[in-house]
């Protein structure tokens, strides 16, 4: 239960669920990337007693010295790593992933822009989302975050996000739209409808912002 | 009455029957194992691993002991992904064959498949003990340390893989 908590709760510092409720003008929360707790479950590159080629021992050593958060020496590793292998795509990503963990920002988004998107696996989108957003590259943020909701698309968090984005972009139309998806699914969120009140004042929606507000103080 | 000449000649006589029957029959249930060691080799390279555990286990009942019936009956099972079953035959098989760093290697990759990882841990440390500089074997160590979070130690292993100084952070 403990474990859960802290999971949820890394979930939602991750995911920037968070609500600024002095927030009356449009602003960018930009959502702090932080590395998610350290992870037993990587699959393993090959079966126990199978020996491995020295990339794999430095993947695996990459890996290891990240989830111990030592970024400089994990990077170190993975750019060996990627001399000896440079089409291994899912080491560049998970290198970006450390670069931002690192706080290099603008280095973490050029190695993800040097990954074809398809390249980009489901489970990694929303962490990459962020670092794009954490750069303020909003374009290829909204890209990922597409395309993770065509195939999740109750992922209410993700949704929030892209509701986020879009209205931080004054795409005020396109952010209502899914923050009024989000609603559909929870009607009684007043944090998220609080959101979308913000954005009916942005969007000079005043009259539906105000029963909106109402309702999220009712809630 | 028959004389003792002919009371020792035919005492010989069934014994050595009785003799050249069990030779007989011994050898029959041998080849009759060593078949369904054949067989069971059949169907594994089949993909039919059911029947050719079957009959591994119908030569092991028949006589035939041997490590590498045994390797196969635990490779069957390994492949079937039967865990459980697959440990006590490579733990007989060390029985047999107790110096046999690849069975205790098996062994360690079987604990870890099951979460027993004090097992794996311990029985590694065997195997580093006795040979130190074997890759697979500190592989697989990391491996384990890291399954059970133990990262700091594991990432001295992976730097030792690569030969690199552990405190080498270039």
């Amino acid at each position: 239960m403990k474990t859960m908590l802290i999971a949820f709760t890394l979930f939602l510092t991750f995911s920037g669920y968070t609500t600024n409720i002095e927030a009356a003008t449009p602003a960018t929360s930009l959502p702090e990337v932080t590395q998610p707790a350290a992870t037993t479950s990587v699959p393993p590159l090959a079966p126990i007693g199978e020996d491995i080629q020295d990339w794999e021992a430095r993947w695996e050593l990459a890996r290891l010295l990240s989830f111990t958060k030592r970024y400089d020496e994990s990077l170190i590793q993975y750019r060996k790593l990627l001399l000896e292998k440079p089409t291994l795509q899912k080491a560049r990503l998970e290198m970006a992933s450390v670069l931002s963990w690192a706080g290099k920002t603008e280095e973490a988004v050029a190695t993800l822009r040097s990954v074809p998107q398809q390249d980009i696996d489901k489970d990694n989108r929303l962490a990459f989302a962020d670092i794009f957003i954490a750069s303020k590259d909003y374009v290829a943020a909204e890209a990922l975050l597409v395309e993770h909701l065509q195939s999740s698309p109750s992922d209410d968090l993700a949704r929030l996000k892209l509701a986020d984005l879009l209205s931080w972009i004054k795409r005020y139309d396109a952010s209502l739209k899914e923050y009024e998806i989000i609603l559909k699914h929870q009607p009684n969120d007043s944090q998220v409808r609080r959101k979308y009140g913000y954005v009916l004042i942005w969007a000079g929606k005043r009259d539906q912002a105000v029963i909106e507000l109402r309702k999220s103080l009712k809630e | 009455m028959l004389n003792i000449k002919t009371r020792q000649y035919l005492t010989y006589a069934a014994l050595t029957l009785s003799v050249a029957l069990v030779v007989s029959l011994t050898y029959q249930f041998l080849q009759q194992a060593q078949i369904q060691c054949f067989n069971g080799d059949q169907m594994f390279k089949e993909g039919r691993f059911d029947e050719a555990a079957e009959h591994y286990l119908n030569a092991i009942a028949g006589g035939l002991e041997s490590p590498l019936v045994f390797h196969r009956l635990g490779d069957t099972y390994l492949a079937r992904r039967e865990f459980t079953k697959a440990t006590p035959v490579f733990a007989r098989l060390l029985q047999l064959d107790p110096t046999n760093l690849m069975v205790m290697l098996k062994l360690v990759e079987l604990y870890a498949l099951q979460n027993k990882t004090d097992n794996a841990l311990a029985l590694i440390e065997t195997v580093l003990q006795r040979r130190p500089d074997w890759r697979p074997a500190r592989v697989a160590r990391a491996k384990v340390l890291t399954m059970v979070g133990r990262f700091d130690e594991a990432i001295i292993d992976y730097r030792l893989i690569l030969h690199e100084h552990p405190e080498d952070t270039q």
